[in-house]
Order: C-alpha cells, then structure tokens, then sequence
C-alpha cells in the first residue's frame, strides 16, 4: 500500500515539474513522453491529476479566435489506442462545458440553416467562436453559408486567414480544402482528387520508416475531417491513431472524436472490454444524444417513439396529409424531423403537391421528389444533394439525405456498406425502413397495420414482397403491383430486386434494358453496374441485344471502364452474321424494333465498328457509318439528327484524301517548270560534259581537288579547289545551276515550297497548338530578349481565381517561363529548315547544300556515263533528291532527338514546379491538362514528321473547289482552341452545278494560301478578351474565298497600308518567297501565279459595324474547263 | 525467333530493328506494322515468338491516301486482348514513349498498365518498358527482355 501511495507521489511530482516548465508549442509532445510510460492501470489517475491540476496551461483548452488559429500546437503522440480513448474521454469530461455549448450550437445551427435562416446561422457561428473557439468547423460552416446562401465567394475571407499560416502546413492545407471544397459545384470531383491524394500518401506510408501508423492516422485525419466515410472506403475505422487531432481546437476534436467513435460501433471491430467500459463511463456523464443513441440504444422497431410509429401508420393507410401537416409543423422546431424525410416526400407525391423552394430543406425535398419521379432534371437534383451532403456532412440531417439518396440511387463513388446504419443516431427517431434487416412483414406485425386499409398499390407492393419472402410465385402480384403504382421507380427497382434474387439475370437485363428505353433518365437507380459485374464476358454463351445495350447504358451513364468488353461483344455478337458490317444485317428490314433501333444508331459508331480490323481504312469505315444512317433514317421521327450526322460524314469524306495528302508529303519542287524554264541551259551543260568525258582520267590515279586552311579573321576555315576540269564542271554544274534551280529558284524551287508549307508559320503553328489547346502556353509581349515578357494566363487564373495572391502570382510565373522556354525550342525548327549553300559556321543545324568533295564525287559517280540528254537531266535530279532526302532525314532526327527530348523536359520540370503545391492548392486539373499537352504534342510531332515525304505529284487527280475549302478549313480548325481562336465560318454550300474540279497541284496551292492567310490572321488580327477571331466568307458566284480578321488603323493610313502591301504582288519581290515571317502576301501571289493564271489574290482593309477588317482575297477564274 | 513490331513511328521502328538485328544469337527475323489494324491482322495471320508494341497508335496505316483513323491512346492493350479473345495471344512487350496515359476521365501511368498486364495477361506479358529517346536504358531492358526468351 506504502508502494502504492510512493508510486503514486511519483507520478504526481514528475508531473508537477512537467507544468511547471515553460509551456510552448511542443507541449503535448512531451506530455505523451511522459503519458507512454505510465502504466495503464495509473493512466486514469494521472489524467485526473493533470485536469485538476492547478498549473494545467491554458493552452490545453485549445480555444483559439482568429488572429492565433495558425497557433495550433503540435499532437498528442500516445502508443496505443486504449491511452488515447483514456486522454479524450477524460479531456472532454474536463471540458463538459464547452462541449455541451458546442452541441447546443450544432443542434441550433442545423436548424437554422435547414430553414434557410441564414443571418441567425451567421450569428450563431459567431457566437459560437466569441464564446468558445474558432475551429475549422466554424470556418467551414461560414464558407458554405456564405456560397450556398449568399452565393457569394469565400475566398477573400479564408486567404485573409491563411495569410498568416504559411508556417503551418497543415493549417494552411485545411483552409485551402474548405476553399476548394466550398467553391466546388462537383462535389464527386473534389472527392475523387482528394482521394487520389490521399491513397498515394497512405502508400507512402506504408513506405516509409517512420511511425506508420502516425503517418495514416494523418491521412485519415484529412479524410474524415472533408469526406463522408461512405466516400472513402480505404479509411481505417477500428485501429487508427486518434492522436494526430489532438492539436486542433476543441471543437475540432470533440467532432472527430464522435465521429470515430460512432463509425466504429456501427461499422468497424468491436471494442475490447477495457474501450467499451471508458466509453461508455464518458456516454453515461455526456449530453451529447447522437452518442447516446448509438451506444446505448438498440435500434428496433420498438423503440421508435410515438410520433414516428403515428407518422408510420397514417403513411400505410395512405393518410399522407396527416404526415404533410405533422413534418411541416415540426421541421422548424426540430430538425430530428428530418428523418421522416421519405414519407414526407412521397407523401407530396402522392397527393400531387409541390413546395416553393423558399427553404433549403424545402429544396432538398423538391430534388427528392424530381428523382423518384426520375424526371430530366433527375441528375442534377442528385448532383445538388450530394453537393450538399459533402458541403456539410457534419450535421446530423445530411446522414438523413445520404441514406435516402443511395439507398435508392445506384452510384459507384460510394460504399453501400457504410449507408445500412447511419440513421442509427436519431435513436427514437429513425424511420423503420432504416433499421437493420428491416422488413415489412415486422412492421405489419409490430404496429398492428392493417393490410387491407392501404392503398391499392401499397396493398400489392407489400403482397407482392411478401410472398417472394413466403417463397410463393408472385409474378402475377407484380403485375398489380405495375399497373397501380404512382411512383414508378418503386416498382421498377423492387421488380429488379425480385429477379436478381431469383437469380433471373436474362430476364432482369430484358426489364431494366425497357425500363432505360421507355425513360432514359432511370439509369440512376437500375442495376447496371451490378448486371455488368454478374457478366463473364469471357465465358458469356451468347451476346444478345439487351446484353449489348446494357454495356451501352454503362459505359455512358456510369463509367468508361468497360468499353473494351463492350467492343468485344459487339464483335462477338457480329460474328453470329459473318459479318463485320451491321448494315448487311439489317439491310433488308423494314420495321426496326426499339432495340435494334438502338443498337444502329448508338452502338454500331465509327468508334466500336474500328475495332473490327476488318475495315482497312478509315474511308469504308465512314461509308459503312452512312449506310446505317440510311437504314435507320425511315424509322426514326427525328431525321434531322440522322441527316445532320450524313452531312458530317459526307464532308469528312471529300475531304479526306485531300487533308491526308496535304499532310502526307509537303516536300516539292516542280521539276516541270524547272525543266521548261531550264532545259536549254542543261543542253548545253550536257554537251560541255560530253566533251569533257572524251578526256576524262582515272579518278583514282588523280586528286580531283585540293584542299586548303586559310585564315579568315580569327577563324579558321576548311575549303577545296577542284584540281581537275572534270571535277571543276562538276562544282560549277552543282554550284551554279543545280542549287540555284532546283534549291534555291523562288519560282519552282525546294526551299519556296519548303517556305510556303512548312517554315512560314505552319510547322510552329501546329505544334504550338498542343500547348495552346490546353492553355500552358501565353503569346509574347516584347521583343525577345532576355527579359522577354508574356501574357499572363489569364485562363488558369480564372480557374484558381479563389485562391490567394501569391499562389496565382507563383503559377502564372511558372506558365510564362514555359511559355519562354518552348518558344525558345520551337524556333529551332525553322532555324534548322534554313538553307544554305555555302560553307558556314553551324552547318549541323542547317539545310546544308553547300558543296563538298565528298557531295560532288557523288555526283560525278551518278552523271557518269550517260550519254543521251535525258538520263544526264533525270540523273542530275534524282542527285538532288537524294541529297534532299538525307538532308530531311537528318533533320526529322533532329526533331526526334533533339526538339522532342527537350520539349519533354520542359514539360518535365513544369509537373515538378507544379506537383510541389499540387496537393495544398488542388492543381490536379492543370496537371492532368499538362499530361494531356505532353501526349499530344508527342502525337502531333509524329504527324508533322509525315510532312517531310515528297509531295506525291498525282498531276492528273482532280479535287472539287467545294472539298478544296472545307479540306482546308478542316486542317486549320483542327489547330484552333476556342478560348483562344475563334474561326467564324459563314459557309455556303455550294450548289453542284457550279463547283468545279482543280488538278492536285493547283488544289495544294490553293489550300497552302488560304493557310498562310489564316496563320497571318491569327498572328497579326486584334484579340478581343485575349481571343482572336477569324472570319471566312463564300463568294459562291465568284468562287471566292475572304479570309477576315480584324485590325486597328486610322483611317487616313488605310489606303497608303493597301498600297505598300500590294507591291508584294510583284515579280520584282522573289526575295521575299524564301523570307520568313511578314505577312506571306508575296508567297501566296507566288504560289498562285505560277501554278495557273486561273487564280488571283487581292487585299483590302473594310469597315464593318464600325470595325475596321484586313481581307485577303483568294479566288478562282471559273473557265468550266475542268468539270 | 519471328517477331512483330507495331509502332506508328518509323523513326522508332528503325531503332528497335536495329537492335534486333544486332543479336544474332537469337537468329531473328521481323515483321513490321504501323497501326492497330495491320498489327491486328498480322499477329491473327502469322505465329509470332514475340510482339513488340507501342501503346498509342492509329487505328490505320497512315500513307498519303489514309489519314490513319481515330487516334487510340490502348491501341497496344486493344491488339493484345483481341489476340487474346481470339486465342492467338503470344509473349508480347509493350514499348511506349508515353509515361502517362489520359483515359478520359483519369491519368493512368505506365506502372498502372504493367499491373494490368500482370494481372491480365501473366503468361504472355514480358515487359512494358519506357522508350526513353535521351536515354539507352529501354535498349538494354529490351535486349535482356529478349535475350531470355
């Protein structure tokens, strides 16, 4: 006993000199040193002592107002769970106060705002931090009321209190998940991000050699603290550590304490004898009556109280005013009425009555009753609840909504296995449908309810479940139950229910496959998912076409992740007809039935019929989709719909092969005009090397050329003398003829079309796109220099507009310097296209044509021997082909090697920029979006790659004007973003009898300039909000394309602007087709001139709705001579 | 050993039959195809030792007369379960330039594919290895990776 006392002393001494030193922020820290080494059976004592103790610091009472809430101090750190129950019980049996103040608080609050009283939801949280603490529940509950009330934003007021909690981590990251959480308007979206996070830190955990059970005590934390269990199934309910809220305010605690505490006696292990009894000693002194009633009530139909057995009773009989009258009396009183939530709604149904939406639980009612009576509106009443549901999933009534929302929806985001029990904690108010093993036939019995008083159709549902449970053949009671039922979700989801028992999955499939049809809005509550996961469609003895339309549902109402079973159906089902094509099918049926119908037009798309490696190209594929179309079209009564998708077709179709082969090959020179423009001067080349060839030597007993260094200024420079006559026919006939024509001719020449097609603007352009399309990337402001400036991105900061400055500040930085750096790569890809032909420093990065002693042996070896003027024309060509071809091989190695690698690098270095505050700001979007970019860029790279093959010249194909412009309008869309570039298209169809055809080259040189007018468009045109706009008008009887786009000049500048840009439609400014950058006007009169006198181009600047337009006008002389 | 290379890049087609070529103790010879149809319709009419393929590629062939199709971003993994469905699955390897795949409504990386693989297909799936251009690190994975077989 003397032992015991001394032992006891001990403990009081060392405690003593704990309080007594100077208490900081690692306070409790040191406490749970000292608390894991008292024994258990001391544990109690010592906290009694440590409550009562006179120098307990005041910190302890974790009361906090706004100016210290980043003050928090660091937690608990107990070894087990049976101490940690202990500290809390004992904590809050200290603070019994203010726990029953903030109890009394919650319950007032709940009220309030389910009656939309928001100026006194407002002052109660107010009072609530003046009398007691600020906590995260108050701050949340503030931010919500203020954006579901007020509809204002909160986030003014939550970055004015995070501004000082840089320091605190994990401050700092709760308030910015309130923010996000309370801004979100997708609720499921805000979750499944959280959850990523969260699981990948829980593997992290287990990884780490830390204190693993700390570290997901942590996540767990986060995620009982923002979700709802039912959304996070990897939540450890039973053995998680409760230390880590132990530094939050008391409010905080005390939420979450309960919330484990209820969580797991409903859902988790039991508690070992030891747990109960703490427990249950702290339940005995606590008011907290949710507690109570899961601890010490047992839920049972006996227990209801009187009203709620009353309100149970009229409802049977069909008495729904009685239960309209007794909620609405009592819902402004008592929030524990909202329990009887379902019987109200249905009640209001039932009796054809709607409310006003003046309240929020008026609201709620209203989306309820949308979604029992499945309604188009059905989504997003569901959408709106579960908004609610995350937003406050603290207060007690959203369990009310959760539970009646998943029992009767079907959704794949939350865990069924957490809704059974959640009403539990209205005690005597819970609704008997909410009990455990529930079952109509105990209610019948234990209320004394009178069958043959229901309604009729009330009166066939109960027989109908009853006898399935008798064991008793009830079809025909389903049937009566179908023709009497109000609410005909009722029926559709107990007759579900009722097949999937007796295991008549076929017939189930059938039933919900015509319930979707007859209202497709009825997704939300059948069993699909569940039907799809009964399926092995490995092992399926045959596909039918319920079966197919049932994947069809799931993939577009519930997910995408079993699309491959989908196509493997659709094959599977397709081989039964030996057939890849659905057309041949059906072909000869007249009346289509709903399902085949259905199968036809949703099922049998272009993106399942691809599966098919049957189709071998993309062409029989579009045409198979047209003769669908066409079956479908005399059975449906919307045609629009139908013609609208041919028509689609149809111009996807003409354009094709165009688009495919402007894209496959941009590489040209047109020997033709070369050879006519040229030949003379070749013939007499051709004589001189005859001449020559009488005298030619062994080359290997000579040196063709000398080879010298000389200096040239500071550098040195290698060069060569050809030595030989032959050898210095070889340089000039290279030198001065073949690169000047072939090359360098600005009129047939390789590098004017390599100017047109791909250096001037299009190469960048396009593979600028794919950072456009997903806004990474701004437009420069200046000059580049080494300060260069860009636009801020306006578009990612509007979308994280809520949070605070410096993090906006800190992204937009981080964007401009990728915008900076990609641009910086991009320029190399023109650079690299840069011909040139004599000797210069950097050759490795350029379009080297200059002559060599290795390049003119070549040469010489290939003009060898020839002896008519022919073979020595097309030999010398085919030279320089081949030269042009190891020079286009190297550079789209450069562009594998070098530009791809460091573009991915870039992209590389922003994620890590971004991931950095990826998890405390939620940039899950912008780093998905980045993701996208990169693969897309790696895709669009591989598309531009095809672009240097040589132009196939296919002189005699024809294309139609018509297919022309829409080709060309089609590629250049394919690289518009609309947030950023608007393309305005007033098309006019053009009637067949007055288009006409154009031969292929005069097509490519037509498309090329509408292309180079749309680029200078987009480059040079105003921006109006930071998105330029383009527009493209028809002239049909002119046959005339106008590209327009908008520009700033005064008036009295305009006819002096006109004139100087028109002096590019001249001979006199070759020059310019091998220039870069300005406005193209000389390429495009270039191109056009010299492939037919049929085209012309013309400018001017017109005023339209008082805007000034800078038009480009591109047409052709019609002679008819082509069609 | 007969091996098929399905990959939309003849760039990266060159390099990975340049290293076939150079080991000879495995006395290879190769077939090529350059979308998901020809590399369909290849593994379906020949017997293959091993196929090595991309992830992401078009539906067809790309040539100047076919634009190639819809894009498919599992083009690799829809070839592999269609052989598999069709019972003419061999020993494959996937080869990919992309470490993370958008599937529309998620990202999944290259290391969620491998589990998929593993689980999916464990008899015939070798490897899936990062074709990392800066790097020859996907060269000697994919040597080891065959030099086994």
């Amino acid at each position: 006993m003397i032992l015991f006392f001394m032992f006891r002393m001990q403990i009081s001494n060392k405690l003593t000199k704990l309080l007594t030193k100077k208490v900081d922020k690692n306070f409790l820290r040191n406490l749970s040193s000292f608390l894991n080494k008292v024994n258990d059976k001391d544990l109690e004592y010592t906290l009694d002592l440590l409550f009562n103790h006179k120098k307990q610091p005041y910190i302890i009472n974790h009361k906090y107002k706004k100016n210290n809430f980043n003050q928090l101090l660091s937690s608990l750190l107990l070894s087990d769970s049976k101490k940690e129950l202990l500290w809390y019980t004992k904590y809050f049996q200290k603070f019994s106060n203010e726990i029953n103040v903030f109890l009394k608080t919650k319950k007032d609050l709940e009220l309030s705002i389910l009656n939309s009283q928001v100026d006194k939801s407002f002052e109660i949280i107010s009072n609530l931090e003046n009398e007691l603490t600020v906590s995260y529940w108050s701050i949340e509950m503030y931010s919500n009321l203020l954006k579901e009330f007020k509809k204002e934003s909160p986030a003014k007021y939550i970055n004015e209190l995070k501004k000082n909690c840089e320091q605190s981590k994990l401050t700092y990251f709760f308030l910015n998940q309130i923010l996000i959480k309370s801004e979100t308007t997708n609720n499921l979206n805000f979750s499944d991000i959280l959850l990523e996070t969260l699981n990948k830190a829980r593997k992290e955990a287990h990884q780490s050699k830390g204190n693993i059970r700390n570290g997901l005590g942590i996540v767990d934390l986060i995620s009982s603290y923002l979700i709802p269990l039912e959304y996070d199934s990897n939540r450890n309910i039973s053995t998680r550590s409760l230390s880590t809220f132990s530094s939050l305010s008391i409010v905080d605690q005390y939420l979450l304490f309960r919330e484990f505490l209820i969580s797991k006696k409903l859902y988790g292990d039991s508690f070992s004898e030891d747990e109960k009894f703490i427990i249950l000693k702290y339940i005995d002194s606590s008011e907290d009556c949710e507690l109570i009633n899961v601890f010490n009530q047992s839920a049972d139909i006996n227990n209801i109280n009187e009203i709620g057995k009353e309100i149970v009773k009229k409802y049977s009989y069909g008495e729904y005013k009685f239960v309209i009258d007794k909620f609405e009396e009592n819902i402004t009183q008592n929030s524990n009425y909202f329990a009887y939530l379902d019987m109200y709604v249905k009640s209001l149904i039932y009796s054809d009555k709607t409310l006003h939406n003046d309240s929020l639980y008026s609201k709620i009612v209203n989306c309820f009753i949308d979604i029992y009576l499945v309604k188009d509106n059905s989504n997003e009443s569901i959408n709106y609840l579960s908004n609610i549901i995350l937003k406050f999933h603290h207060l007690s009534w959203t369990k009310t909504i959760t539970y009646f929302l998943y029992s009767f929806i079907e959704s794949k985001k939350v865990e069924n296995k957490f809704i059974g029990k959640i009403l539990y904690s209205y005690g005597e108010f819970i609704t008997p449908k909410a009990i455990n093993n529930f079952s109509y036939n105990e209610l019948i019995n234990k209320l004394n309810i009178n069958v043959d008083l229901m309604p009729e159709y009330r009166k066939n549902k109960f027989t109908a479940k009853k006898l399935k449970i008798e064991g008793k053949e009830n079809d025909s009671y389903f049937i009566n139950y179908k023709e009497t039922v109000v609410i005909k979700s009722e029926y559709i989801k107990d007759k579900c229910g009722y097949l999937i028992t007796e295991n008549e999955i076929e017939k189930c499939i059938e039933f919900v496959v015509d319930s979707y049809l007859n209202n497709m809005n009825t997704f939300i509550f059948l069993p699909i998912e569940k039907l799809v996961n009964l399926i092995d469609v490995d092992y399926l003895d045959e596909v039918s076409l319920n079966t197919l339309i049932l994947f069809d549902i799931y993939r577009k109402n519930i997910s995408l992740d079993r699309e491959e079973d989908l196509n493997d159906l659709y094959l599977e089902f397709l081989s039964y007809f030996g057939t890849h094509k659905p057309s041949e099918i059906y072909n000869e049926k007249n009346d289509l039935t709903q399902k085949e119908l259905y199968f036809l037009q949703k099922i049998c798309i272009t993106s399942i019929m691809d599966s098919s490696s049957k189709f071998n190209g993309n062409e029989k594929l579009l045409n198979e989709r047209i003769s669908i179309l066409n079956i479908i079209e005399p059975n449906v009564s919307d045609k629009l719909v139908i013609s609208n998708e041919k028509n689609s077709l149809y111009l996807e179709l003409s354009s094709e092969e165009l688009k495919t082969s402007y894209n496959h090959g941009r590489i040209f020179v047109d020997v033709t005009s070369f050879r006519q423009l040229r030949e003379n001067t070749y013939r007499r080349l051709f004589e001189r090397y005859l001449i020559l060839c009488e005298n030619d030597i062994d080359v290997e007993d000579l040196e063709e050329y000398v080879t010298y260094e000389h200096i040239n200024s500071s550098k040195y420079e290698d060069g060569f003398i050809p030595s030989t006559d032959l050898f210095s026919f070889v340089h000039e006939l290279y030198h001065d003829h073949l690169i000047n024509d072939f090359v360098k001719n600005q009129n047939f020449g390789l590098e004017k079309y390599l100017s047109a097609e791909i250096r001037h603007g299009n190469l960048r352009t396009e593979l600028r796109s794919t950072f456009e399309k997903y806004h990474l990337i701004t437009d420069e402001i200046e000059e580049k220099n080494s300060n260069s400036e860009y636009e801020n991105n306006e578009y990612w900061l509007k979308k994280y507009e809520y949070l605070d400055s410096q993090t906006k500040l800190n992204l937009n930085t981080i964007l401009k310097k990728f915008s900076y750096k990609v641009d910086k790569e991009l320029e190399k890809v023109e650079s690299w296209l840069k011909i040139i032909i004599e000797k210069e420093e950097n050759l490795k990065d350029k379009f080297d044509f200059s002559p060599s002693p290795e390049r003119l042996k070549k040469l010489r070896l290939k003009i060898r021997g020839t002896n008519d003027f022919e073979k020595f024309f097309s030999n010398c060509i085919d030279f320089m082909w081949a030269e042009t071809y190891i020079l286009i091989s190297k550079y789209k190695i450069k562009l594998e090697n070098q530009l791809k690698i460091n573009i991915l690098e870039i992209f590389k270095e922003l994620k890590n920029e971004i991931s950095k505050d990826s998890l405390i700001q939620g940039f899950r979007d912008i780093l998905n979006d980045i993701i996208k970019a990169e693969n897309l860029f790696t895709e669009e790279l591989n598309n531009v790659l095809k672009w240097f093959n040589r132009v196939d010249d296919n002189i005699d194909k024809k294309f139609k004007f018509s297919n022309i412009i829409s080709s060309t309008y089609q590629l250049f869309q394919k690289i518009t973003n609309n947030d950023v570039l608007e393309v305005i298209y007033n098309k006019k169809r053009i009637p067949t009898e007055n288009d006409f055809d154009l031969f292929y080259l005069e097509a490519r040189a037509f498309m090329t300039s509408i292309l180079i007018s749309l680029y200078n468009a987009k480059e040079y045109g105003i921006k109006s909000e930071n998105k330029s706009i383009i527009i493209i008008d028809l002239d049909i009887e002119r046959n005339e394309i106008i590209i327009k786009n908008e520009i700033e000049i005064d008036e009295n500048k305009v006819k002096s602007f006109i004139e100087e840009l028109k002096e590019n439609f001249s001979d006199d400014k070759s020059e310019l087709m091998i220039t870069e950058g300005g406005s193209g006007l000389h390429k495009i009169y270039n191109l056009l001139k010299n492939t037919s006198s049929k085209f012309y181009v013309d400018i001017n600047i017109i005023n339209e709705e008082n805007k000034k337009y800078f038009c480009v006008y591109l047409g052709v002389v019609n002679e008819n001579s082509c069609c | 050993m007969k091996i098929l290379v399905v990959d939309d890049s003849e760039y990266k087609i060159k390099k990975i039959v340049t290293l076939l070529d150079s080991i000879r103790e495995k006395n290879i010879t190769y077939d090529k195809a350059f979308s998901y149809t020809s590399g369909l319709n290849k593994a379906l009419k020949n017997n293959y030792d091993l196929i090595i393929l991309d992830m992401s590629m078009p539906t067809y062939d790309k040539t100047k007369n076919e634009s190639g199709g819809r894009f498919r971003v599992f083009g690799g993994k829809e070839i592999v379960r269609q052989l598999k469905r069709e019972k003419k699955i061999a020993p494959f390897i996937i080869l990919t330039q992309y470490s993370q795949f958008d599937d529309t409504d998620k990202i999944k990386t290259l290391e969620d594919l491998e589990t998929f693989f593993d689980e999916k297909f464990s008899e015939f799936h070798i490897s899936t290895i990062f074709y990392d251009t800066s790097s020859s690190k996907w060269k000697i994975l994919l040597e080891e990776k065959i030099s086994k077989l």
